[in-house]
């Protein structure tokens, strides 16, 4: 041993190396095996368990949501077989790629529950139905599902990036990014660093700004403020008081927080009346949804205005305690007051409905849909049956269920799919438009960039004609019809709608009284009202 | 590995790249492990061989090959008288390499060392030896001088501590000299409480204690601290005779024990290279010694561990007689296997004597392969059959080769002896690089006594030991011996170069001791009138044969033409062949002529050397005075005589010639004409081959 290897290596020394090259190589092996991304159908890629990435065809996710995935890859290559391989007379027909970027899959404590998950791809689906059912190019739905906490984004940034270079059929952006958390900012960001033009179609804290993320729906400062012009109408006995969650990395519920803190604090006295809860949606960090204080609080305060700065998920279990809480006094009604999309089914079960009654509490919630909507049509706006014929269809094969809309999930994907199908179609017609005394269309055709999209986008569409206030351009969706403003210096709306119509709804809704005015974003910056977005025949 | 100028080895693969890898389990010139031969007891390989057979060589090349790769030690046993000195000198070589300390060995050297500290001489000795084993087994750093100084110093202080509190006890003032026994246990108490710790030396005295019976140690006296087993073993060291022996015994055992122990199980399953030992001379006394008590510690019986060492030892000569159980195995036996396992109880069993052989024909073309010009085709034969392939002689001889070519290309330097081209026969009158030359520089070599070398050149001209006798009484060789031919050939025996001196042969039977001594006489002769030229002792000799009598006939021919008077030679023969008649007679003449031919030629100062020719027939018109017969006679004896000589060339013409002149005179004979066709016949082949002419049977 002491000696030089000048007298070679005997049985051992050969044993050891031997043995040592194999058990690290073993060892190699063993870890690459525990870590490598393993292979997902649909050509996604394994990480941490899960399948993210893009893809065009069918993957493994929550079963309820089989049939759609099926459809959406179904549809997708129908599209592209239209264009790569034509039936025999018709003409090619290009298309385009919208990216679905959210969960796929869902847990107790997921971004978004398996119902939400459903709704939305079966929003979007049947926007990618109407948009490829007209003329004009045809639109593949991409799924890019990036992890069930949505932490997962990166790698599908990446390949969405990728996809931006295709010439033939490009990326023309990217819908979904469900929920108002970090990673979702950080993925938002990312995107618009990539110039990717991004819509959140359920996105409503005010700080998710980036300069090519568009939102769909009106953000919580101005629902809170639907909200103030509801309170300003039904003053009720002025006793606030504040419920929030209190998970701190929760970018939704801290931005309603302290929205709702500024605009009523002062007037409620919410800074000592008030309570927090964890919410269930987030790493866990304890036991959520404990609202025992909260609910023996209220009581005890006689608080009749009830903000909710939270999750729609947590808020029945708000009204369960309140109504098992035995300090109540049940004689006087309790508002709660939240902001949202829409009423999430879960909230309009038959039981809490009865709760709701048994202890005179009513939900006022200012949303981006309401019901009333579809049951009404009269009240709807315009682009809402169009969206209708189609989902409609889809409601029995997929088993959507009778609440399906009550949420908004699936108005606001459809939603955000036509916004930027449009933006495509307009880019496309206006980049192959009939030049010179030609009045043919340029052969072969001029595929616009993400960069022509995102322009058409930005281009402001609401137009003040002097003696009224003009849409043009506007996307004429299921949610009303609403525009984006180009952003200026003084008056900057950060790519949230314009025009978008906010309905305050009262649930269970009185009998006899009547629906509360609608609410419209931004529409205090122009000189006169936002051109209506329902053809009322009696208006 | 080979570097030019390292010697290379010839004809030593078998024992260099077979028998020792398979032994130490480590391949000669290559970094790869060998699968050993033997698993656990391991033969003692003894190399024999005369002078000049390569067995320091042989050690050397090893040495140089396996140094740094091995534990190795290389120790010329007749260098040291005792074994308690070859044991230090193995301890020193070995321990660095081994990575042990010798803890069972150590202190039995020290006691040893210690017991001869009774002088302040004796002490100065014993630290210095104790300094050196302690450096070597990494027990101290320093230099020896240093470590001996600091080790003195504490030994002084214990004495005189023990001194004070021998004469508090009232032991009286004649302790004023400290005893070999006090020095003893002061220098193993400095051993045992510096350099071990307690736990670790129990066993090992525990040792030294079951070997030497506890009862003495009451006698002994004030042993302390369990160390009577090391004190009595110095005790016993002292004494000498059979006690000295068994103490010896006891200190090769724990050598043995202690290398045994140092090989970790780990260094066994691994097959790492054993411990490799070569023992030079061991044909001295220490050497043998030391040979035979590593045997008997090998042949205990009963022995479940063995030791891991390989031993190769070398002796003069064969193995020793009383070795009756040792395997004998020739070089070309080693290459696949020894076939070596411990047949019998007797410690020789585990000897494997392998003889050094000469050179073959083809090695020594190999050795002059190196030379700067064409070589004479015949100079390789020539000069294995002058030195029968000894591979000391050859390689001196080759190496006066190749440096007279490279001093003849080079033109510049100053010619060297023999002048003209260097043929087969002038082979002996080459120099040496150094100067001296060829034969006298072999001859220091295998005769090492200068006094015994002196004396033996002029005793090998004479024919056998009386002869031998009488030339020594001539020539006043003195000595303090009685008989100096007598004295010349005891030396000869004792020197290994033979078993016994025939009365009838010449001192030297080595036929190439044989050829070095007549060339160097002849080289070394003072001219013709000194007495002990060259012609002086032919002379001599040959009066001394004449007046011994009829039979001696012969040698005084020889000794006729020795001293270069070949017409005499041819004149008695020629008379004879006229004369006698019987067919005995003519054996005897053939015998006569070709014994007489067999004369040594005279040195070349006085004598031109013009044999072949004479046989040839070209100087056949100086003798138009005698008739055809004689003519014939002497063209044959030249002939013979010159193909005598070891170096000569049997030319094919010369051969046949030797055929035809037999044959001539077989016609011209009235009775001879059977026996001399046959000796036509046979002789031409038998000079060619360079055989002993055979005389034709009747």
């Amino acid at each position: 041993m002491f000696l030089s290897r000048r007298n070679g290596f005997g049985p051992l020394d050969k044993a050891i190396a031997v043995l040592v090259p194999l058990v690290l190589i073993a060892v190699g092996v063993v870890v690459y095996l525990a870590t490598r991304p393993e292979d997902c159908a649909g050509g996604l890629a394994k990480r941490d368990g899960q399948c993210v990435g893009v893809t065009d065809s069918a993957f493994d996710a929550n079963d309820d949501i089989k049939g759609l995935i099926r459809a959406v890859a179904d549809e997708n290559t129908r599209v592209e077989k239209a264009w790569e391989s034509p039936k025999k007379g018709q003409t090619r027909i290009p298309y385009g790629r919208i990216a679905l970027m959210m969960p796929f899959t869902s847990d107790d404590s997921s971004a978004m529950t398996a119902p939400m998950i459903r709704r939305a791809l079966a929003g979007a689906h049947a926007a990618q139905l109407r948009a490829n059912s007209g003329g004009g190019p045809h639109y593949q739905l991409l799924m890019a599902p990036d992890g069930k906490d949505l932490d997962k984004w990166q790698p599908v940034v990446d390949d969405l990036e990728d996809l931006t270079d295709d010439r033939e059929s490009p990326l023309v952006g990217v819908m979904g990014l469900p929920s108002s958390t970090p990673e979702t900012r950080d993925a938002m960001r990312a995107l618009s660093d990539r110039r990717i033009a991004t819509v959140g179609p359920v996105i409503t804290s005010a700080d998710m700004n980036a300069p090519y993320f568009f939102k769909t729906s009106p953000n919580n400062d101005l629902l809170a403020d639907a909200l103030g012009q509801y309170l300003k109408k039904n003053r009720g006995a002025g006793k606030g008081f504040l419920v929030f969650d209190s998970r701190p990395d929760d970018v939704y519920s801290r931005n309603l927080q302290k929205l709702i803190e500024k605009k009523f604090g002062a007037k409620y006295g919410l800074r000592k009346r008030s309570a927090s809860f964890l919410g269930s949606t987030g790493p866990d960090a304890g036991i959520p949804q404990r609202f025992q204080s909260a609910a023996q609080k209220i009581c005890v305060t006689d608080s009749d205005t009830v903000f909710f700065a939270g999750r729609d998920q947590d808020l029945p279990a708000l009204v369960k305690r309140l109504s098992q809480e035995p300090s109540c006094d049940r004689s006087r009604p309790v508002r709660i007051l939240k902001v949202g999309i829409g009423l999430d089914p879960t909230l309009t079960t038959p039981e809490l409905t009865q709760m709701l009654r048994d202890t005179k509490t009513t939900m006022v919630a200012a949303a981006s849909v309401t019901s009333e909507w579809w049951r009404n049509k009269s009240t709807a706006p315009d682009g809402l049956g169009g969206f209708l014929s189609v989902f409609d269809k889809l409601k029995k094969p997929h088993g959507l269920g009778e609440k399906s809309l009550d949420d908004g999930y699936a108005i606001m994907y459809h939603d955000a799919f036509m916004l930027l199908a449009n933006a495509f179609d307009r880019s496309y017609s206006e980049a192959n438009e009939p030049t010179g005394g030609s009045t043919r269309t340029p052969d072969p055709a001029r595929t616009p960039t993400k960069d022509d999209v995102y322009n058409t986008l930005i281009d402001a569409s609401i137009v003040d004609t002097g003696d009224s206030t003009r849409c043009i351009g506007c996307l004429q969706g299921a949610a009303g019809t609403y525009g984006f403003e180009k952003s200026s210096d003084t008056d900057d709306t950060d790519q949230w709608p314009v025009c978008k119509p906010v309905p305050v709804i009262e649930y269970p809704a009185v009998q006899g009284r009547k629906a509360q005015d609608t609410f419209r974003t931004f529409e205090k910056t122009f000189k006169h009202p936002c051109p209506d977005d329902v053809t009322r025949g009696d208006s | 590995m080979h570097t030019s100028e390292t010697p290379r080895l010839y004809a030593r693969d078998p024992l260099l790249h077979s028998l020792l890898p398979r032994l130490t389990g480590l391949a000669y010139a290559e970094r790869a492990r060998v699968p050993w031969e033997h698993d656990k007891d391991l033969p003692l390989v003894l190399l024999t061989g005369r002078h000049g057979m390569g067995r320091t060589a042989v050690l050397r090349a090893l040495e140089r090959h396996y140094a740094g790769r091995l534990p190795l030690a290389l120790v010329d046993t007749a260098a040291c008288a005792l074994v308690v000195e070859l044991l230090e000198e193995l301890v020193c070589s070995l321990a660095p390499g081994l990575g042990r300390r010798f803890p069972l060995l150590l202190p039995g050297l020290i006691s040893v060392f210690a017991s001869h500290g009774d002088t302040a001489d004796g002490r100065g000795r014993a630290t210095t030896r104790i300094a050196r084993l302690l450096i070597a087994c990494h027990l101290e750093s320093g230099t020896e001088a240093n470590v001996a100084q600091r080790w003195a110093g504490r030994l002084r202080t214990r004495l005189d501590d023990a001194s004070r509190a021998g004469a508090g006890a009232g032991a009286g003032g004649a302790a004023s000299r400290p005893g070999a026994h006090a020095v003893t246990q002061a220098a193993l108490a400095e051993y045992f409480e510096r350099y071990t710790r307690s736990r670790a030396a129990a066993p090992l005295r525990q040792w030294y204690q079951e070997r030497y019976a506890e009862s003495e140690s009451a006698t002994t006296g004030a042993a302390a601290d369990g160390q009577d087993g090391v004190v009595r073993l110095a005790d016993w060291f002292r004494r000498g005779g059979d006690y000295r022996h068994a103490a010896e015994q006891t200190l090769v055992h724990a050598f043995l024990e202690d290398i045994a122990a140092s090989r970790s199980k780990w260094q066994r399953l691994n097959r790492d290279p054993r411990p490799l030992t070569l023992l030079d001379n061991t044909h001295s006394p220490a050497g043998a010694r030391l040979v035979d008590l590593i045997l008997e510690y090998r042949a205990r019986p009963g022995t479940t561990h063995h030791d891991p060492l390989v031993v190769v030892a070398t002796r003069l000569g064969d193995a020793p007689p009383e070795a009756t159980e040792a395997v004998h195995r020739e070089l070309p036996d080693l290459v696949t296997s020894t076939r070596w396992r411990r047949t019998g109880h007797a410690p020789s069993a585990g000897l494997l004597v392998v003889p050094l052989t000469p050179l073959s024909r083809d090695d020594i073309l190999l050795m002059l392969d190196a030379a700067s010009a064409p070589l004479h085709p015949y100079l390789a034969s020539a000069l294995h059959t002058l030195t029968g392939g000894h591979p000391l002689a050859s390689a001196v001889l080759c190496d006066a080769v190749l440096d007279h070519t490279r001093a003849t290309a080079s033109r510049g330097a100053a010619p060297r002896p023999p002048e003209g081209p260097l043929g087969p026969r002038n082979l002996l009158e080459l120099t040496t690089p150094d100067g001296p030359s060829v034969t006298q520089a072999i001859l220091e070599r295998l005769l090492p006594s200068p006094q015994q070398r002196s004396r033996l050149v002029p005793l090998s001209l004479a024919r056998d030991s009386t002869a031998a006798q009488a030339l020594a009484a001539h020539l006043r060789l003195e000595g303090p011996e009685q008989l100096p031919a007598n004295a010349a050939a005891d030396y000869l025996e004792a020197e290994h170069w033979q078993h016994d001196t025939p009365q009838d042969r010449p001192l030297a039977a080595d036929p190439l001791l044989h050829t070095l001594l007549v060339h160097e006489a002849r080289r070394t002769s003072h001219g013709a009138d000194s007495r002990r030229g060259w012609q002086e002792i032919h002379g001599f000799l040959r009066r001394h044969h004449t007046t011994r009598g009829e039979d001696s006939e012969a040698d005084a021919l020889r000794h006729t033409l020795a001293a270069g008077d070949a017409k005499t030679v041819v004149a008695a023969l020629s008379e004879e062949f006229q004369s006698e008649q019987d067919r005995q007679s003519a054996l005897r003449w053939l015998n006569c002529l070709s014994y007489a031919a067999t004369a040594p030629a005279p040195p070349s100062a006085d004598w031109d050397d013009e044999r072949a020719a004479m046989a040839a027939g070209a100087h056949d018109d100086r003798y138009h005075d005698i008739d055809e017969i004689d003519r014939c006679i002497n063209r044959l004896l030249h002939g013979l005589w010159y193909l005598s000589d070891a170096l000569a060339e049997p030319e094919a013409d010369l051969c046949d010639d030797i055929g035809a002149e037999l044959a001539f005179l077989s016609l011209r004979h009235q009775t001879w004409r059977a026996v001399l066709s046959q000796a036509a016949r046979t002789w031409p082949a038998a000079v060619r081959d360079k055989r002993p002419l055979p005389l034709p049977e009747l």
